[in-house]
C-alpha cells in the first residue's frame, strides 16, 4: 500500500536516443579519465577496494567504465519509502509522480511579509502545515535553519520537528554528520527516510556527503544522489556539458552507495540552475531548469533509476506573479516530463526563503498540473452519445440532467485560491487577490490543523538521540 | 612612444580579457625597463576599473569581469616582480584577503566579490575554500591584509566565521585588521553577534562595506 501520486503515462521528452547515448559515453570518459575528488578515507577505500583507482593523496578516485555499468545495473528501477503509516508510503520510480514541499534558509511570515530566523515553534508550525496541505505527499524540510539552537545540531532538530509532527515521509540530510543520527531516528519511529546527498561541483564528493551515502546505504534507507551545477559557474555555460557533469556526479555517488550496499535504493537527482551572469546569483526560476529536469528524468529512465528534482523553484521574493510563472511552467515541465519526486512547494527566492502563502497557492498549482496528468477518460458513459442525442438543441441543457450532477465532481477541480465568482460578488466579499486568500487558508491551517501524533515510545527514544547528538557533536 | 602603446596594450589586453596578450606586453615593459608601477597604475588599473563600470552599468557580464580580472592577475604577477625587484612602490587601495570557511566548499560567490574589489583597485589575495582558522591566521601575519573577508554558504559551516574572529583575538591581531563576513549561512545579527566589523550581503555590498570600513572614497 501506498501513497497515489499521479501517473505520467506518456512523458513529454526533450531528447533523441542517440543524445542521450552521446551525454552517457562522455560522462564515462570523464568517470574513468578525471574521476572525482572524494574527501572521506574511508569511502575511498571502499572504491578502491571496489576496483575504482585511488590517490589517496590527491583523495583522486577514477571509476573504470565497467563498474559504473555494475552499480547501474544493480540500482533499482523503483522502491518503496516507508512511512510509518503505511498509506502514506511512496513507491517510487515507474510512471508515478509525487509533490514534496521545497525547504528555505529563512521563512516568510504571511501576515507581514517579512523573512524570519525559524524558531522550533515556527518549524513545527510549518511542517504542520506540510501535513496538512493533501499535494504534500512528502516532505523536504520546511526549513533548513534555527535560529534558537545551536548551528552543530540544527538539522537533528529540523528531523525531529518533522518526524513528531507529520507521518508523511521526509527526506533526510547529511550535512555535518547529519545522516548519523537520522538514521537512527527514523528507526525508532518505525519508518523510512529519502537520505539527502548533495555533490559539490565541479566533480567532489564532500567528507559529509560520502559518509551519507554509506549512512544511508547501510542503514537500509533510500537516497537521494543530489548533483546541481550552477550552469556557467560550477558548471559549462552550455545545457548539455551541464548534464554530463551532472551526470558524472549522480554516477559516481551510485558506484560508492551500491558498493557500500549492492541493490540499495537510489534515486537520480538533479538540481541543474543556471548562474545570473548579472548578479552572481542562481537562475533558479529560468525556463533551462525545466528543460534540464525533463533531461534529467530521460537520463533516470535510461538508467533505469526513479529521478527527482531539487525544484521546481522561482527568484521571486515574495508570492507574486513571478514566484507563480515560473514554478508553474517549471511544475508542468517536469510533471509532464515523468519526474518521480517534484518539489514544488513553498519555495521562494531561490533557497532563500520557505513561505507558507507560497505553499497555499503551490499547492493549488499542483493540484492542476496533477489534473493534466490525470487526461481525459474517454469511455461510453463519458463520451455521452445518448445523452447529446437526448438532449438535443437549446432549448435542452445539461445542467438538469442526472449524468451531470453523476459526473461533474470527479472531472472538475475547485480552485481553493483562485477568484472564480464574477466582479460584483467579488467586491461585496471584499475583492481579496489570491494572495490574501492563501494567508487566510495558510494561517488557518498552521493554527487548527492537529497532525497524527506520534508514539510515546518512539518521542522518548527520538529526545535521548537527540540529547546524544548534542553531547557528540556540540564542542564544550 | 612604444611606452605608450605597451601601456595602451596592457590596459586594452585587460579590457579584452586575454592574459596572453597581457603577460605579453607586461614582459615588454620589463625587457624594456619601463617604470612598471606606471605601468601598473596607467595600464592594468584603468583597464580593468573601465571592466568595473561596464559592468556595474550592465554592459559587461561576470564572465566578462572575471576573465579581465584573471588577465589583470597574470600580467600584475610580471609586474610585480620587477617592482620588487626594483624597490619601488605602487599606491595601494588597500589589501583584503578572502576565502571560504572550513568544511564548505563554495567558490564562486567569494570569487566574484574577489573580482569586484579588485575591479575597484584593491588588491586581493584568494585564499580559496575550506580555509581553516589557522590558514586564516597565517595568511593575517604574512599577507598583513586591512580587511579579511570570510563566506559561508552552509548553515553548518557558519560558526567557524565565530572561530576564526575568536582566534584572531587569541593571536592578539584582531586590532590589525577589519573583518567582513559573508555568504549564504549568515545573517546581519549573526554578523554582530560573533563581533565582525562588517556584514556583505552579496558582492556589491561586500565591496562597499570595504571602501566604507577602508574609507575610500567612490
Amino acid at each position: 500500500m501506498a501513497l497515489e501520486g499521479f501517473r505520467c503515462k506518456n512523458p513529454y521528452e526533450i531528447l533523441s536516443a542517440d543524445e542521450i547515448e552521446k551525454i552517457h559515453v562522455g560522462s564515462l570518459e570523464v568517470l574513468e579519465e578525471t574521476g572525482i575528488s572524494v574527501a572521506d578515507r574511508r569511502s575511498r577505500q571502499i572504491l578502491e577496494d571496489g576496483g575504482c583507482q585511488v590517490d589517496h593523496e590527491t583523495e583522486r578516485v577514477k571509476f573504470p567504465p565497467d563498474l559504473v555499468q555494475w552499480a547501474i545495473d544493480q540500482c533499482p528501477d523503483r522502491f518503496t519509502l516507508r512511512a510509518r503509516n503505511p498509506e502514506l508510503s511512496l513507491d517510487l520510480g515507474g510512471d508515478l509522480v509525487y509533490f514534496a514541499s521545497f525547504p528555505g534558509f529563512t521563512w516568510l511570515d504571511p501576515e507581514t511579509q517579512t523573512r524570519r530566523e525559524a524558531s522550533v515553534d515556527d518549524c513545527a508550525m510549518l511542517v504542520r502545515l506540510c501535513d496538512a496541505l493533501p499535494m504534500v505527499h512528502t516532505l523536504c524540510q520546511p526549513v533548513a535553519h534555527l535560529g534558537d539552537k545551536p548551528p552543530e545540531v540544527e538539522l537533528e532538530w529540523v528531523h525531529a520537528i518533522e518526524l513528531r509532527n507529520t507521518d508523511k515521509t521526509i527526506m533526510g540530510t547529511a550535512f555535518g554528520g547529519s545522516s548519523k543520527w537520522l538514521v537512527k531516528m527514523v528507526e525508532v519511529c518505525d519508518q523510512q527516510t529519502l537520505g539527502g546527498i548533495c555533490i559539490a561541483s565541479p566533480l567532489v564528493i564532500p567528507a559529509d556527503q560520502a559518509q551519507g551515502i554509506l549512512d544511508y546505504a547501510e542503514s537500509g534507507n533510500p537516497q537521494l544522489i543530489l548533483s546541481g551545477p550552477s550552469k556557467g559557474a560550477t558548471g559549462p555555460a552550455t545545457m548539455a556539458g551541464t548534464l554530463v557533469l551532472q551526470n558524472v556526479e549522480i554516477l559516481g555517488g551510485t558506484v560508492l552507495a551500491q558498493l557500500a550496499n549492492p541493490g540499495c535504493g537510489v534515486m537520480y537527482m538533479g538540481y541543474a540552475t543556471p548562474m545570473d551572469m548579472r548578479f552572481g546569483t542562481m537562475a533558479s526560476g529560468s525556463a533551462e531548469v525545466g528543460i534540464m529536469a525533463v533531461a534529467t528524468a530521460q537520463l533516470a529512465r535510461y538508467y533505469g533509476m526513479p529521478s527527482g528534482v531539487f525544484f521546481p523553484m522561482t527568484d521571486a521574493k515574495t508570492p507574486d506573479p513571478q514566484a507563480v510563472y515560473e514554478k508553474h511552467l517549471q511544475t508542468f515541465l517536469c510533471a509532464t516530463a515523468g519526474v518521480n519526486y517534484i518539489m514544488p512547494l513553498g519555495g521562494l527566492d531561490n533557497e532563500g526563503t520557505h513561505s507558507p502563502v507560497q505553499m497555499v497557492i503551490d499547492n493549488e498549482i499542483c493540484r492542476m498540473v496533477g489534473k493534466v496528468l490525470e487526461g481525459i477518460q474517454v469511455d461510453e458513459e463519458r463520451l455521452a452519445i445518448d445523452l447529446i442525442k437526448e438532449v438535443g438543441p437549446v432549448p435542452g441543457n445539461y445542467l438538469k440532467t442526472e449524468h451531470t450532477r453523476q459526473h461533474w465532481q470527479e472531472e472538475y477541480l475547485i480552485p481553493e485560491v483562485g477568484v472564480r465568482e464574477e466582479f460584483n460578488t467579488w467586491v461585496m466579499s471584499g475583492s481579496k487577490g489570491v494572495v490574501e486568500r492563501a494567508t487566510e487558508i495558510a494561517r488557518q491551517l498552521m493554527d487548527t490543523h492537529q497532525p497524527n501524533p506520534l508514539p510515546k515510545e518512539a518521542e522518548v527514544e527520538l529526545q535521548k538521540i537527540l540529547v546524544a547528538a548534542e553531547a557528540e557533536k556540540i564542542v564544550q | 612612444m612604444i611606452e605608450n602603446d605597451l601601456i595602451a596594450e596592457l590596459k586594452e589586453a585587460v579590457i579584452q580579457g586575454i592574459p596572453e596578450k597581457a603577460v605579453a606586453a607586461a614582459e615588454r615593459v620589463v625587457e624594456l625597463q619601463m617604470d612598471p608601477v606606471e605601468a601598473f597604475e596607467s595600464g592594468l588599473k584603468p583597464g580593468i576599473s573601465e571592466v568595473g563600470e561596464g559592468f556595474a552599468s550592465g554592459k559587461l557580464y561576470l564572465p566578462d569581469l572575471v576573465l579581465s580580472a584573471e588577465t589583470m592577475k597574470a600580467a600584475a604577477k610580471v609586474l610585480e616582480a620587477e617592482i620588487s625587484r626594483t624597490g619601488t612602490k605602487r599606491s595601494e587601495v588597500g589589501k583584503v584577503v578572502l576565502g571560504t570557511v572550513q568544511g564548505d566548499l563554495h567558490d564562486i560567490g567569494k570569487t566574484i566579490v574577489a573580482t569586484l574589489l579588485s575591479s575597484h583597485g584593491f588588491d586581493v589575495i584568494d585564499l580559496g575554500v575550506n580555509i581553516s582558522p589557522d590558514q586564516y591566521i597565517e595568511a593575517v601575519r604574512r599577507e598583513k591584509p586591512d580587511v579579511i573577508g570570510m563566506s559561508s554558504l552552509l548553515t553548518v559551516t557558519a560558526k567557524e566565521l565565530g572561530i576564526v574572529i575568536s582566534k584572531l583575538k587569541e593571536q592578539d591581531l584582531r586590532e590589525d585588521v577589519k573583518v567582513i563576513v559573508g555568504g549564504g549561512a549568515v545573517t546581519s545579527s549573526y554578523a554582530e553577534e560573533i563581533e565582525a566589523d562588517g556584514y556583505g550581503q552579496n558582492a556589491e555590498l561586500g565591496v562597499r562595506m570595504t571602501k566604507f570600513l577602508l574609507s575610500v572614497e567612490g
